[in-house]
This record gives structure tokens, sequence and C-alpha cells, in this order.
């Protein structure tokens, strides 16, 4: 088999949580450029439909959107049969949801409550669900997807001119959602292994943003390649580690970050 | 100064969460001996307040006992604002309670209430906690934080550690351990580079698995294999590492977390 086939995602089935979120799109274009079947799965089915729209009309086919209220045993529950009705086989997940909703260091109990209630039991029973129904199929990849945030701490002198960015990257439970995923990833990799499912996480860097110029201008100067993460970057680590040329990696955290937590 | 006076706590304000047994036992020996004043929160009052009669015959500070529920957001903050009111500062926090999570279900088959259990009151109840510190901290522009990681925020489970043990190895693929750990440990570099400014340090422990009087023969073979060192932590190592980082030995580290699991994971 040539190497370049090792790549190719023909034949297989993906699906996306919250894509509608930073990356997600670029996710989708590259899981289905590689030849995956996709599909999409989230609370807000209004972002999902836009997102879908928006790529059918560049030529990226979408096969379906599965409405999925994370954060419960019952919808996780439901979602997996979901996918047993409407799939059938599902080769590969992608979890890109590990963004909060908060802004600002300090806040009230409850407030901290709710952002880790989406973000970390959400993820807990949607990947013990779908790690099940894979293991079942003795074959799965599965990819969080986080940020730099997850290696390294934000670095409070690259903000001094965006204070909205400030408060968003210095949220008090940014680090530690972004940075959860890490080990989780060896300890879901470790329970799914002998399953012949695989379990990875994608630490990207930002990409490029015009309302955030002097940040990104601070975070290219700290990396070094001199860029910020591209679409391309983007899909390339996604079908890595989605398609059997990954086949025996597993538990491990990809800087896709252009150097930047290499230093 | 002289170097072991760097290590010296004497006028120092320590709270501490989850002081009374186990490691959180050896942190506050190690608090008490340094010279600190210590406030030990703990759900066991009675039980605690042995712990701190105990622990007061060691040092020159009486260690007093607040009452401390870390699934009660009233309960953290009561924690908090007593410290504030009797001392007007906390110098040293040390967080080492986690609340082993209340449902059904163990290792990968943990139930939604056992998950949501640890996420209200191990990640929500940390992070709310480590904020409030860290407020009057800002206030008074210093202090050391340090929170309990583990090894099992660094690495995943080595399953023949709990060859024989089919009872450990059941709950060894728990979610939320990891999860959390995880967590801690990138927050901790996270919060350094917040707190940094106002010459707030934030660091975390990662210890490996202690021995007690009832840990399995067979398990401590079987992890101490694991290790560089051949055994699991005892109940003096951890009084180092935490001293190390309470003082001001440790004035120019911060947003680390420092293994202490005898090379369990350098390999």
């Amino acid at each position: 088999m040539s190497i370049l086939n090792k790549f190719c995602l023909k034949g297989k089935n993906a699906l996306i949580y919250a894509p509608q979120f930073i990356y997600g799109e670029e996710i989708a274009s590259g899981l289905s450029e590689a030849g995956a079947k996709l599909w999409f799965c989230g609370e807000d089915t209004e972002a999902l439909r836009l997102l879908e729209d928006k790529l059918n009309a560049s030529g990226v086919s979408i096969e379906g959107v599965i409405e999925y209220h994370q954060g419960s045993e019952e919808n996780a529950i439901c979602l997996v049969r979901k996918v047993r009705e409407k799939i059938g086989k599902l080769d590969i997940f992608v979890d890109n949801g590990s963004n909060g909703l908060l802004k600002g260091w300090t806040h009230t109990y409850e407030e901290i409550y709710e952002d880790l209630r989406r973000t970390q039991l959400g993820l807990m029973l949607t990947v013990k669900h779908i790690g099940a129904l894979m293991a079942e199929q003795d074959y799965g990849s599965i990819i969080f997807i986080s940020n730099y945030a997850a290696l390294v701490g934000c670095d409070v002198h690259k903000y001094e001119d965006n204070l909205e960015k400030f408060d968003e990257d210095f949220s008090l439970t940014y680090g530690f959602v972004k940075g959860s995923y890490v080990n989780y990833t060896r300890q879901a990799a470790g329970y799914l292994g002998e399953h012949n499912v695989r379990c990875n996480c994608i630490a990207f860097a930002p990409m490029y943003d015009e309302e955030s110029e002097g940040f990104s201008k601070a975070f290219i100067r700290h990396s070094h390649l001199k860029r910020m993460t591209s679409a391309e970057d983007i899909k390339a680590a996604v079908v890595f580690l989605a398609s059997d040329a990954s086949s025996y990696i597993t538990g491990v955290t990809l800087p896709v970050d252009g150097g930047y937590t290499a230093k | 100064m002289n170097t072991l006076d760097m290590f010296s706590l004497k006028g120092k304000v320590a709270l501490i969460t989850g002081g009374r047994t186990m490691y959180g036992k050896g942190c506050s020996i190690a608090l008490v001996d340094a010279g600190a004043k210590l406030y030990l929160a703990s759900h066991s009052v009675d039980a605690a307040r042995k712990t701190a009669k105990e622990l007061s015959s060691r040092g020159s500070e009486e260690v007093e006992v607040i009452e401390f529920h870390q699934e009660d957001p009233k309960s953290i903050k009561n924690m908090v604002d007593y410290v504030v009111e009797k001392e007007g500062r906390i110098d040293i926090f040390v967080n080492c309670s986690r609340v082993i999570p209340r449902g059904e279900g163990r290792g990968w088959f943990q139930d939604e209430g056992a998950l949501e259990w640890s996420v209200r009151v191990n990640s929500a109840g940390m992070l709310y906690m480590n904020m409030l510190v860290g407020e009057q901290m800002i206030r008074q522009r210093s202090g050391s934080i340090i929170n309990f990681g583990s090894m099992m925020g660094l690495v995943g489970v080595e399953k023949h550690n709990y060859d024989g043990e089919p009872a450990m190895a059941e709950g060894a693929h728990s979610h939320d351990y990891a999860l959390n750990k995880s967590g801690i440990i990138a927050w901790t570099r996270h919060a350094a580079s917040y707190y940094g400014r106002y010459g707030v340090r934030v660091n975390t422990l990662c210890p490996g698995g202690l021995a007690s009087d009832r840990t399995p023969a067979r398990f401590s073979k079987n992890y101490g294999k694991h290790t560089q060192l051949g055994r699991l932590a005892n109940e003096y190592d951890i009084r180092g590492p935490l001293l190390f980082l309470a003082s001001d030995a440790s004035a120019y580290i911060t947003g680390v977390s420092i293994p202490v699991d005898g090379g369990y994971t350098c390999i």
C-alpha cells in the first residue's frame, strides 16, 4: 500500500462535536477532503446548520446534523443510539467543545460550576459512551481539540493592547479546561487501547486574528516558524490522527503551534 | 540570610484543606515544624481537633480548626473569610482536599452522579477556593499557593500495578481523576501567569502512591517495581517538597508541578 493511502479516509465515518467553534470548519474540510463521510453533533443546531450550508456551498458534503445536548448520561446514550441508526460504524470522533463561556478571572461559584459542567462533565460522559461504542467495533480514533494553553500558560505581556482578549484567555477556567485534556487523553487511551481504539489530542496555536493584531504579532515573535496556525495545518494534523497513518499513536498531545511551546 | 533560614515559616499564616490525614497531614506537620501559624480546614471537625492538638504540641503556635465542606461554596467562602478576619492575611495556601465522588459505577463505568459530583466539588470547588485566596493574596501583593496534582495527572494507568488486586484494578480507569489532576497541572501555569505580576506564586505537587496500613502487599510490590526508588511514598516524603514551595526558598519558582513519586514518571 502506498504510504499516501494510509492517510486516506475513504469509507470512514466521522462525527464532530461542536464544529461551530474555532478550528471546526477546517477540521470538517480536512476530513472531507481526505474522503471521510461527515456528521455534526451539538447543542446549537442552528449554528451547525449554518456551518453545514457554508461547507456544502464550498463543496464539502455533510451527511447530517445530530442534536446533542452534552452533559447528561441519558443524552450521551441517546447520541450513541442515533449514531448507530444514522451512521452505523463510527470510525472517527472529534471533540471540539472545549471552548468555555466564561470571561475574566472573578466569578461566582455557580458560574464556574456551569462552565465546567458543560465542558468537563459533558466530555467525560460523551467519551465514556462513544468509547464503548468504538470498543465494540474494535476500531476507532478519538481526537480532542485543545490549544497551546494545555501545555504552557498564557503570557500576560502579549495582551497589553487587547483587554477583551485578555479577559477571554484569562478566564479562571480556561487553563484548567484546556489542560485537562492532556492526561485525560492518556487515561482514555489506557482503557480503550486493548480494543484498538486510539485517543489523542491536538494543541493548536491560535489562528491569525486581525482584531487581535497586537496579540498575533507578539505570538508570532515567540514562535519558531514565525506564523500562526493555518487552515492547512489544522486539516493535516486532524487527518493524520484520524487516519491509519497514525495507527501506532495513542495517548499523545500533539502541539501544532509552530514551535511556540518548544521553548 | 542563612540558607536554612530561607525555609523558615516563622511569622507566616498558612491555610490548609485536607490537612488531617495522609499527604495532608505530612504537609500540616511541615508547616507547623517550620513555624507557621496553621489553620486546618476539615469536614471532620472532631477528628481534625485531635490532629490539631497533636500538631500544636510540635510548634510554638496553636493550630486552629475550621469546619469546611468543599461541596458547599458558602463554606469555602467562610473558610477564607475566617482566616482573613483573624490574621489579616494568608501567606500560604495548601489545597490537598479531594472528595471521593459519590455515585455508582467504578472506573470507566463511573455514572453521571459520580462524575457530576467530582466536577462540582473537586474541580469547581477547587477553582473557587483558589480564586478567593488569590483575591486576598493580590491585596497583600504576596503569597504562595500550592495545589495537589498527582502523578496520575502526568501519566496514564499502568495496568500491571494492579495484578492480583482485581478490586483496585476495577477503579483504575476512572474518568474524573485524570481529567481533574491534568487540569490542575495546566491551571498552575495559567494561574502563575495571571498572579505573577502581583507577587503571588502558584505551584503544584504531584505525588505518587502513599503507603498506608491498608495498602495490599502485592500492590506495593507491583507499584514499587515501576518506581526508580523501588517503593511507595512514605509519610515523610512530602514534607520537604511542600516546605520548599511554601517558603521563600522557592521565591523564584512559579507555575511548576513537581513530581514527588520516587521516579515513577521519569521512565
